[in-house]
């Protein structure tokens, strides 16, 4: 659908590969646009008032005002018509138009101008005794709450509202997440944790209208690690940032995520005697799920339990799901020098001018766009800022990782090294990569097959753990469960 | 017809000769030049900068190759002269394709050589954009080091050799790709990383031929 100031009309969807399409002549229709393919049919110059935007037939790149800039699919030129992915229509649309344009991928709807919609931001507190989630409007909204078994759901029934915030992790067990659905009636869930006991609502009319509501928690259990069985590896959730930090529990540790590098088809590097790297990291990777369990009385899951592939972005995304204190990812290097042989551990780097940029864009569109929503731009800059916050704690882990690991498998230590690596990017807590040894050099080839050695390499891994969650400790001291965590994004 | 007179026509006639020759010589100089390669693509320019044109075509610059160290892990530096270009989107695809074709001085590759530049483009931002084929996934090595190796190859001979450049963008068949081969991540642009030159620099070997 698309909004303007003078009406809506409905949109036709095409779906190619995944990816949703709109024909271009149906959105600009009435917009002052003038539409001109080239001779061959191969690209098509959009114009207003001087502005100019080209497509090109098959390619995901479009030139706005002589920039090029990328869009999520490719756009497709037939039969006259011009299909553009509907996500990436704000990029080309808001410079070409010189109007707000929004696409608002829960509602389904994209915004062209001025449309007023109320704004809604979700706010979180964490006690002791339970949890409040607050809903404000800065207009007066109908507010419909009703509970269900394991959530509890609340409707505004409006054409249109804005989210500020369409994704919120809490901690404390009381409420897990609130995220914001979107559909015909702007549906809210919040997902019930296992501490739930009761629900209180209020509402004040305002403005700004507030819905309050106040979820009562079961008392604490006694034991530290909880024996509820670990939530369903659902599909991966929306990307996640601001996320709420975890209450520290003496050491602050309870959860790690262990990722055993590829998988499936995705056989990773090969040795010269055929060893392949996606078989030794989940080894490894089991090995260390037992020793951090038993050694440490940590609960450690791994992102795969078998040889199957898993998405990049999935495997954060397991780790954020479960809502873990470290994210692991095990690895075994390889390199076209065939004498390079010994350990690695990275974490991700951030060159301090992606970042300051991709601040600035998220700025931008909260500028423009008057808040963010739950759009695909502003999902992909948050779920890249993931990783940004806990940088710090990374570093230390790597470095207490790589001091271990250097002594127990008597490998040159290579050291603690940063570089842009994918699968760390979504995580939001402290993640690194631990390259084991070169399966590219024949000597630790040979090794990194052995039980023996493996074992070596995960008792350097636990006492890494151990050693960083002591430095945790010693710093966060004074912080004890009962901590207000207020998430909050500024 | 006096013999000065005949002196005075055949003095004209070479004057008008010489001015001709000056005036068309943009158009065949580079005839005497054989053997130097012609720039590929230069567009013909107008009369007045046409000889500057024309000495142009023979200039040829030298760039830094980052390829894979011979004897340990990290980058080692070649460098090369290649033909100049105005041209900076084809400067670069020009140095993307030495890239390609590997070391002349021992220096290992670091992309497979049926790799083919599909497109290049430079942003006013600063930013290359540089799409190849597929060849340049699923590196047979595999392993983080040698992609490290393989993408930085690319992002620091760009950077290094054209101040212009600030990052770089592997595209892979007109697409955005996640990774080549499972580890560094290519969905935005990279500035260099210089930490990766091999810890005890190789000396620089000219080559130009």
């Amino acid at each position: 659908m698309l909004a303007e100031k003078t009406g809506r009309r409905e949109l036709t969807l095409t779906n190619r590969g995944g990816a949703d399409l709109v024909p271009i002549a149906q959105v600009v229709a009435g917009l002052g646009v003038t539409l001109a393919p080239d001779a061959r049919g191969l690209s098509l110059t959009l114009s207003a008032q001087g502005r100019e935007v080209v497509l090109y037939d098959r390619k995901s790149l479009a030139s706005v005002g002589g920039d090029l800039r990328l869009l999520s699919a490719p756009v497709v030129g037939e039969e006259g018509r011009w299909l553009v992915p509907v996500d990436s229509l704000p990029r080309l649309l808001q410079p070409l138009l010189a109007q707000k344009v929004e696409w608002r991928a829960a509602a389904h709807v994209l915004i062209v101008g001025e449309v007023s919609a109320p704004r809604i931001t979700v706010t979180t507190v964490v006690g002791r005794d339970g949890a409040r989630v607050v809903l404000e409007s800065n207009e007066a909204v109908p507010f419909r709450v009703s509970q269900e078994e394991k959530r509890v759901v609340v409707a505004i029934p409006r054409d249109v509202v804005e989210v500020v915030n369409p994704t919120e992790r809490v901690a404390g067990g009381v409420v897990d997440s609130v995220q914001f659905l979107g559909g015909r009636d702007n549906v809210f869930a919040i997902a019930l944790g296992r501490r739930f006991l009761q629900l209180k609502s209020s509402e004040e009319a305002g403005p700004p209208a507030r819905l309050v509501l106040d979820f009562q928690a079961q008392p604490l259990p006694v034991a530290v690690f909880p024996t509820a069985s670990p939530p369903p590896m659902a599909a991966p959730p929306p990307p996640v940032a601001g996320t709420a930090q975890r209450p520290a529990e003496q050491g602050g540790l309870r959860t790690v995520v262990i990722d055993p590098g590829h998988g499936g088809e995705e056989v990773g590097a090969k040795g010269p005697a055929g060893t392949l790297e996606k078989d030794v990291t989940l080894a490894i990777a089991r090995k260390l799920r037992s020793a951090l369990a038993n050694g440490l009385g940590l609960q450690a899951f791994l992102t795969r339990d078998r040889d199957a592939e898993v998405p990049l972005d999935d495997r954060a995304a397991f780790a954020n799901n479960y809502k873990a204190d470290l994210f692991i990812s095990i690895h075994a290097n390889a390199s076209r020098s065939h004498g390079a042989k010994g350990s690695e551990v990275y974490f991700l780097s951030y060159q301090a001018n992606d970042e300051e940029s991709r601040r600035l864009a998220l700025m931008e569109g909260q500028a423009v766009q008057g808040g963010p929503s739950g759009g695909g731009d502003l999902a992909v800059i948050l779920w890249d800022m993931a990783q940004a916050e806990h940088l710090e704690d990374s570093s230390a882990l790597a470095s207490r990782i790589q001091e271990e690991l250097a002594e127990v498998t008597g490998s040159q230590g290579r050291g603690v090294k940063q570089a842009p690596f994918r699968v760390l990017v979504g995580a939001a807590m402290p993640a690194v990569l631990v390259e084991v040894a070169f399966i590219s050099n024949s000597a630790e080839e040979k090794q990194l097959a052995s039980e023996a050695y493996q074992a070596k390499i995960v008792s350097a891994l636990v006492k890494g753990v151990s050693r960083y969650q002591q430095q945790r400790a010693g710093r966060d001291g004074a912080v004890s469960f009962g901590t207000v965590a207020v998430p909050g994004r500024n | 017809m006096t013999p000065r007179r005949a002196n005075l026509i055949t003095v004209g006639l070479l004057v008008l000769l010489f001015a001709g020759m000056a005036v068309t010589a943009p158009r065949w100089a580079h005839l005497l030049r054989r053997e130097v390669p012609e720039a590929g693509g230069s567009s013909p320019a107008p009369a007045a900068a046409a000889e500057e044109e024309a000495a142009r075509v023979e200039r040829r610059i030298n760039v830094k190759l980052f390829l894979q160290a011979p004897d340990r892990t990290g980058l080692a530096i070649e460098e090369r002269a290649v033909t100049f270009s105005s041209d900076l989107a084809g400067q670069v695809r020009a140095v993307v394709e030495e890239l390609i074709q590997g070391s002349k001085s021992g220096l290992q590759p670091t992309l497979a050589p049926q790799t083919r530049v599909l497109e290049v483009f430079v942003s006013p931002r600063g930013v290359a954009y540089v799409d190849l084929s597929k060849e340049a996934q699923g590196l047979s090595e595999g392993g983080s080091e040698a992609e490290l190796i393989t993408v930085y190859s690319i992002v620091n001979s760009l950077t290094a050799n054209f101040p212009a450049i600030k990052r770089v963008q592997i595209l892979v068949e007109d697409k955005p790709a996640t990774t080549l081969a499972g580890h560094i991540d290519l969905t935005h642009p990279l500035p260099p990383d210089m930490t990766l030159l091999a810890a005890a620099p190789v000396q620089p070997v000219g080559s130009a031929q």
